[in-house]
């Protein structure tokens, strides 16, 4: 989201008044790096045997199952218009990426091809170079250089993150560099003039608890990439709703930046154009949830900057629905 | 009332009454009205000398029937399941005498096809009075149930002071425990109490009376935490020292708001019943009146119903917009970091960005139904809304047609108690939405029908970028909307 646009200034300014200011820092080296973003810190993961779990006690969903993400090398937020998003959320990518068939969803280590444009590398002109690259220690994993390793979950099972494989995807390039100057953060269209060139990653699903209220997809993207991944990106999700009967409720759901949100196949809600993530920001129609399982989808696109969603439901007296649970199948 | 039948207004309200008025923006002929009450879904008021008004729907009036009583600025209020009317006998008017009365009287029903319609005789008592020439007028009562129950009448014009005394709310007659009246005010007419947060509120005219397009007649309040006073205005000023703030004078076309009434019809939403000493479209005659009390910071005022425009409908939770959920048209120029950082632009001169234009986005617009959403406000023609008066409404509000603006694309409300907009729109109940200003001055809109249900819902607020419909509650801020102009 373009909001996102003064998160860059400010970190950019920053770096201008780092770089222009003298040499030593009064900050303690130690609290610098304290502030280290690993996956860890965010999410654990969960094996698909795992015991259900309820909702957090605001009623947010923390448990989901994530596909790494789908590149999508946006240069800026703010074209997300309805039919934009519309059409790149409901692409298919893969085989069953839209089931709404509860026995047939991913685990984690399932593994998907998917075929999407090439990451842009360098070409950082202008402000976009204050979004590019990020401050160190502010927002890469820990460990340094992409394949390092050490934002990556202990004990992941095959085709976890780590065993992500961009191919084909440009070496050394930064993630999600050039936001092609001014033209393309404050007004340009999210898809490149120029043809794209394509790329076959390979995309394991996870399924996760996540520690925050928020699933902080700008992370998961980082700590199931090395690094890769940072910017310009589509996140696919889903979870299962379990309830001992039928309810009538709202899906209420934040995202920076735009999403597409699905409950038993149908879209039940849609959040266009550049935002950041609010809790509650868009609500659904009333809608049913069986009894028994139900399978909610979520889909989540984002240029330059951070991106993540929250989810949760209301009763329709205006109380949060809390009488669920949640499980990764 | 200044003994109106003195200056022969009686006869003009008589002739008055005997045609059909279809209110338009409320203007049916009366002169004192009482507080306009409901029974059985529809709703009465009566003026000086008894004639009476009825609407079936708390917009349009009709003539209706008379009390029977013919007396002087009566009021009413509903005790249980009865209603006590208090209506005045007088001397004589300003220039005359000022022996007056005030007379109490049960009825089971306001609806005169009903068998139990009537107020028995053997109910009737008197009970308060001024003698010759004392510095009190008993007329022009307003009746107030307490909290707790207790029973309370002021009387009095601008013959002297306003006063109070309690009734037996069981009977309707004076109690005499209560002692002699306690004068409360000083040269009103028109007076009545209400309850508010902590506040007994005397309400009461000043201004001049019964002189059409010069009248000055204005609404003025003061309050105190004893339903006896003293009463205080704004400024310090006691009641029983000439004081009082003002509630409503007059607004263009219409001059002399008098004789005061409140209607509370739910938590939030209030309306006061008042007439007009002189409409300027209905040849200055005086009319029956309601609008909005909004409440600010601890006293009445007079709110305003919708003008017929074009608004922003804005949500009390966030701040965002209601527009049509259409694609977003970016617009060209009027960027540039230059111009951001005062860099590069300083020296160039400023131009005019024209608004975007319906026409420049209405031709992708699907043509179906659209969906509505709530979003950041940015002027464009998905955001503009008209509000269009009917000639029906509920109470003190006519029903709006709300299209987008310069279009016949109508909000309309759908099964499910959801929202869509259909294309062109066809005056379905549906499509027709009553708009009260609330006690804190935002907006509750409501549709008049929604299939499917007969339950009453208004707009509300559902995230902070969906709009859906749901129970009214004045606590619940996704049920609060602004209109607003630029």
């Amino acid at each position: 989201m373009n909001r996102n646009f003064k998160l860059i200034l400010a970190v950019g300014m920053a770096a201008v008044l780092v770089g222009c200011g003298s040499n030593g820092s009064s900050i303690d080296p130690q609290r610098r790096a304290n502030r280290n973003v690993d996956y860890d810190q965010y999410f654990t993961e969960i094996k698909a045997d795992a015991a259900p779990a309820k909702p957090d006690e605001k009623g947010f969903i923390r448990r989901w199952t994530i596909l790494e993400p789908i590149n999508k090398p946006n240069s800026g937020n703010s074209g997300f218009t309805d039919s934009y998003i519309l059409t790149e959320l409901t692409k298919e990518y893969f085989k069953g990426q839209f089931t709404a068939d509860i026995n047939s969803l991913p685990v984690t280590g399932d593994e998907v091809i998917v075929e999407s444009e090439a990451p842009r590398a360098g070409g950082r002109g202008g402000f976009g170079g204050f979004g590019g690259g990020a401050p160190q220690g502010a927002s890469r994993p820990q460990g340094g250089a992409p394949g390092a390793g050490a934002a990556r979950p202990q004990g992941a099972p095959q085709g976890a993150p780590g065993q992500a494989r961009p191919q084909g995807a440009p070496q050394g390039g930064a993630p999600m560099g050039g936001f092609g100057g001014f033209g393309g953060m404050m007004g340009g269209a999210p898809a490149a003039a120029a043809a794209p060139q394509t790329v076959k990653d390979t995309l394991a699903w996870h399924s996760v608890d996540s520690k925050l209220f928020n699933i902080k997809l700008i992370r998961f993207a980082t700590g199931t990439s090395n690094g890769q991944k940072r910017y310009g990106l589509i996140f696919n999700a889903f979870t299962v709703v379990n309830c001992e009967e039928d309810m009538v409720v709202r899906l209420a759901a934040g995202s920076n930046a735009s999403s597409i949100w699905w409950v038993n196949g149908e879209k039940v809600l849609t959040l266009q154009a550049d935002r950041r993530m609010v809790a509650d920001d868009g609500m659904s129609k009333r809608i049913t949830l069986k009894k028994g399982k139900n399978l909610v989808r979520a889909a989540v696109i984002n240029g330059p900057g951070m991106s993540d969603m929250c989810m949760r439901f209301y009763n329709e007296d205006g109380s949060i629905v809390k009488n669920i649970t949640i499980t990764n199948k | 009332m200044k003994k109106i039948f003195q200056l022969g207004l009686v006869a003009l309200v008589s002739v008055s009454m005997s045609e059909t008025v279809m209110a338009q923006i409320g203007s049916p002929f009366i002169h004192d009205p009482a507080t306009v009450m409901e029974c059985d879904g529809k709703y009465y008021t009566w003026g000086t000398g008894g004639s009476g008004l009825v609407s079936e729907d708390g917009w349009v009036w009709t003539s209706g029937q008379s009390i029977p009583r013919v007396g002087a600025a009566p009021d009413m209020i509903k005790i249980g399941d009865r209603y006590l009317l208090a209506y005045s006998s007088t001397g004589g008017g300003l220039g005359g005498g000022h022996a007056g009365a005030i007379v109490t009287q049960f009825g089971k029903t306001l609806d005169p096809k009903s068998p139990d319609y009537g107020f028995p005789p053997e109910s009737r008592d008197t009970v308060a009075y001024s003698v010759a020439d004392e510095d009190c007028d008993a007329i022009d009562a307003g009746l107030i149930l307490t909290p707790e129950g207790r029973l309370f009448v002021t009387f009095g014009t601008y013959f002297g002071f306003i006063r109070v005394c309690e009734l037996d709310p069981a009977t309707g007659k004076r109690l005499e425990s209560f002692g002699e009246d306690v004068n409360i005010a000083v040269d009103c007419e028109a007076t009545t109490m209400i309850y508010h947060d902590g506040y007994y509120y005397l309400l009461g005219t000043h201004g001049t009376c019964c002189d059409g397009i010069n009248s000055t007649y204005n609404i003025v309040c003061g309050r105190s935490k004893s339903p006896t006073g003293p009463f205080i205005d704004n400024v310090g000023r006691d009641m029983v020292e000439g004081g009082g703030k003002m509630v409503l004078g007059c607004r263009d076309g219409y001059t002399g708001a008098g004789h005061f009434g409140r209607v509370v019809v739910e938590e939030g939403v209030e309306k006061m019943s008042f007439h007009w000493e002189a409409d300027y479209s209905m040849s200055g005659r005086s009319t029956l009146a309601i609008l909005p009390i909004v409440w600010r910071n601890g006293w009445p005022e007079a709110g305003y119903n919708v003008k017929d425009g074009v608004y922003e409908i804005e949500s009390e939770r966030r701040g965002y917009a209601l527009e049509i959920a259409t694609e977003y048209v970016r617009m060209a120029g009027g960027r540039g970091m230059g111009g951001m950082f005062g860099g590069g632009g300083q020296q160039q001169a400023n131009t005019s960005i024209p608004f975007q234009k319906l026409e420049d986005v209405i031709g992708n617009w699907p043509k179906g139904n659209i969906d509505v959403r709530v979003i950041d406000y940015q002027f464009r023609p998905n955001q503009k809304w008209e509000f269009v008066a009917q000639n029906e409404g509920a109470l003190g509000t006519p029903y709006y047609k709300i299209v987008i603006a310069g279009t016949n694309r109508a909000l309309a409300a759908t099964a499910g108690k959801e929202l869509t907009t259909v294309p062109e729109f066809t005056g379905a109940d549906e499509q027709l939405w009553s708009v009260d200003q609330l006690t804190d001055g935002t907006y509750r809109i409501c549709p008049k029908a929604v299939p499917g249900t007969t339950d009453k819902v208004c707009l509300i607020s559902v995230g902070d970028s969906n709009a859906s419909l749901g129970k009214f509650d004045f606590n619940d801020v996704n049920c609060k909307w602004n209109l607003r102009q630029y």
